[in-house]
């Protein structure tokens, strides 16, 4: 059985149109230790598809949920609060694109470190800390016995991330959800987050919902990826089929739009029009303004979302037709 | 052939905020030398892309080539006239043939005019068209960079972020500029918008004699659109060459690493190597010698002291590296043609 399975969230806003709501009936399964990849670009949804499923939508704002998200034979929307405390920090972890928002600029990162060890684990003080110089070492934390007593302001943005990452593995949780983790970063900072993450899968067996918009963190990392755009998940694979054999015309052309594929000297294959307003939504497939293989069944018709092979799901009405060179 | 833009010897120094102690000693705040003597030069119809980490300086160039940012010495010369010691009149001339296009797209624009009167005030201020012109000229403008003309009485916040980049640009074409300096024009953007600008600037860049210096930290970018290119850390140049040889065959150790670094676009691709270690250096805190011995994998004890090293020839392109032997006849400014 999966460790997290996501069924048929849909998320509506406000004022938000319930029959074309801003994500829409979104659906897929992490099992432990794997890294799955939700790749997206701005206002796809990917970061409130996490938030909904976690119940951490910010408050003040008017939405509607519906669906399951099953963790552990746990529904995270149906259980008590009580009982989401337990879990977070616990048995799921968090990790955030910007470290420094996240981490508490009054408490020292070994403080913050300890504080879930404490609460979930019911450590001493005395314990917790040096559990907490434990866990900066094994994050890559020079000095950790020093660094243990600094404030966030102290360090900078890829230790920043190192302790968020420290302190979300503290209790050795199933689940890591890191919402675009390295974007903030400098690519050679980068190499060096990604590299812990997939130590740390490989060492304690940790499930990672990777969420980001670039797709060589993706090719990198992941073992499967979903592919959301306005909302809906276009297309769910594992990542060398869903590089080497894309069907849905959106992930082809995000493929081919990378500028490291680009062919100098020849126009680079880019995705005309743009990403579509939550509060006008296309009908049909939200894909179809901006596709070029769009037919009039796109503009009108429920998409259903097929799949393509054992490890492949699809929703595109025409994908038995296209095929896409990788 | 004399370069449209030749930058020689440049260096940009920051105040630096100081301490607390240094403040109540009335102890001067000590200076961040954030370029750190670079030599650049870019001819007509040349694609040039620096690139580097946060922090290396990139900007800081680009900025002082308009005078945005005051240099602290150098030259910078631009069709044979030091932009730095420019008196206002020929200043104006020198930025109706240069222009800089900017990373954040709403930012840049003044969000209390409409694209059409940002577009009529860069043609009113250079005097470029009769009034009566503005209009139509506008409008082909617009057709130019790929925007409906049913935009040109929106404001910045009644577009995408993707239409104000082709506005920013506009903007740039709209005086006929000759060089365009672009400051990460993309980074903001989406993945599917970002290849939309970037060849809306290659099929301007091959349709007239423009030059573009495109600043950037991604190196496709720079691998697509430049033929040649200069890295850049902690405010020194370390490697300047053509693209392909630079990227295809990095010759200096940070050069070597930062590729390393970039997460590969393919189905069979693993977590990005990490023969570096640490974090981008803190501009205050310069080491002496090289200034990335501290991070770099080949460091040699005399990597370590004295100046920095001088560039040398190696295959084609300029590396300023101890790994390599001194060559006796390597320019120390310019360009290899």
């Amino acid at each position: 059985m999966a460790l997290l399975e996501l069924k048929h969230l849909t998320v509506a806003f406000g004022k938000g149109d319930l029959t074309n709501p801003a994500v829409d009936d979104v659906s897929f399964a992490v099992d432990a230790g794997e890294v799955m990849g939700l790749v997206g670009e701005s206002g796809s949804g990917k970061t409130v598809t996490c938030r909904a499923m976690l119940r951490l939508m910010p408050p003040g704002l008017h939405h509607r949920i519906s669906g399951q998200a099953i963790f552990d034979g746990k529904d995270l929307l149906a259980t008590s609060e009580r009982e989401l405390q337990s879990l977070y920090g616990k048995r799921i972890g968090m990790i955030f694109q910007n470290p420094s928002s996240y981490l508490d600029p009054l408490s020292s990162i070994g403080q913050q470190i300890a504080e879930p060890l404490i609460y979930h684990e019911g450590l001493s003080r005395r314990n917790a800390r040096a559990r907490a110089i434990e866990l900066l070492r094994q994050v890559g934390i020079p000095d950790p016995r020093h660094n243990v007593d600094a404030f966030p302001h102290q360090f900078s943005g890829g230790m920043r991330q190192r302790a968020m990452i420290a302190a979300a593995v503290a209790c050795q949780p199933d689940l890591l959800i890191a919402d675009e983790p390295t974007t903030a970063l400098d690519v050679t900072v980068q190499a060096q987050i990604l590299r812990l993450l997939m130590e740390l899968r490989d060492r304690t067996g940790l499930a990672i919902v990777l969420i980001t918009h670039d797709l060589g963190v993706i090719a990198a990392t992941c073992d499967t990826v979903a592919v959301m755009y306005a909302g809906r998940i276009m297309e769910r694979a594992t990542k060398g089929e869903l590089i080497r054999h894309p069907r849905h015309p959106y992930t082809a052309g995000l493929i081919r739009s990378q500028p490291s594929r680009a062919r100098k000297g020849r126009p680079m294959p880019s995705i005309e029009g743009q990403l579509p307003d939550v509060n006008s939504l296309p009908k049909g497939c939200r894909f179809h303004p901006r596709c070029a293989y769009a037919e009039p069944l796109c503009r009108t018709g429920v998409v259903a979302t097929e799949p393509v092979g054992s490890d492949h799901l699809v929703a595109c009405v025409r994908w038995r037709e296209l095929e896409f060179a990788a | 052939m004399s370069a449209l833009l030749a930058i020689d010897d440049l260096v940009v120094t920051y105040r630096s905020s100081g301490t607390l102690s240094q403040w109540l000693s009335r102890q001067a705040a000590p200076r961040i030398r954030a370029v750190d003597g670079v030599s650049l030069q870019l001819f007509k119809g040349d694609s040039f892309g620096l690139v580097g980490e946060s922090g290396c300086g990139k900007s800081t160039l680009g900025r002082a080539v308009f005078r945005l940012t005051p240099a602290a010495s150098g030259t910078v010369l631009f069709d044979g006239e030091n932009v730095l010691t420019m008196s206002r009149r020929p200043l104006l001339e020198f930025r109706r043939r240069a222009q800089m296009v900017f990373q954040d797209p709403f930012g840049s624009l003044n969000p209390r005019l409409t694209v059409f009167e940002t577009l009529s005030e860069v043609l009113e201020v250079h005097n470029v068209c009769p009034a009566n012109q503005r209009r139509d000229r506008v409008l082909s403008l617009l057709q130019r960079v790929g925007l409906s003309a049913a935009l040109a009485d929106r404001k910045a916040h009644g577009l995408s972020g993707g239409q104000c980049q082709r506005v920013g640009i506009a903007r740039a074409l709209a005086v006929g500029a000759e060089l365009i300096v672009a400051d990460e024009p993309i980074s903001a953007l989406d993945v599917s918008i970002q290849a939309q600008i970037l060849n809306l600037l290659g099929e301007l860049q091959r349709q007239g004699d423009l030059t573009l210096l495109l600043i950037a930290h991604d190196l496709g970018v720079v691998r697509y659109l430049c033929q040649r290119v200069a890295v850049m850390y902690l405010g020194r140049i370390v490697e300047e060459g053509p693209v392909e040889r630079v990227f295809d065959d990095p010759c200096h150790p940070y050069t070597q690493s930062l590729i390393e670094a970039i997460p590969r676009m393919s189905p069979d691709a693993g977590v990005p190597g990490q023969s570096i270690q640490g974090e981008p250096p803190n501009p205050r805190e310069r080491p002496e010698g090289c200034p990335f011995h501290p991070r770099c994998p080949k460091a040699m004890p005399e990597c370590k002291s004295g100046l920095p090293p001088s560039a040398r020839e190696v295959r084609g392109r300029r590396v300023w590296c101890l790994l390599y032997p001194e060559s006796t006849n390597a320019p120390q400014s310019g360009t290899i043609k």
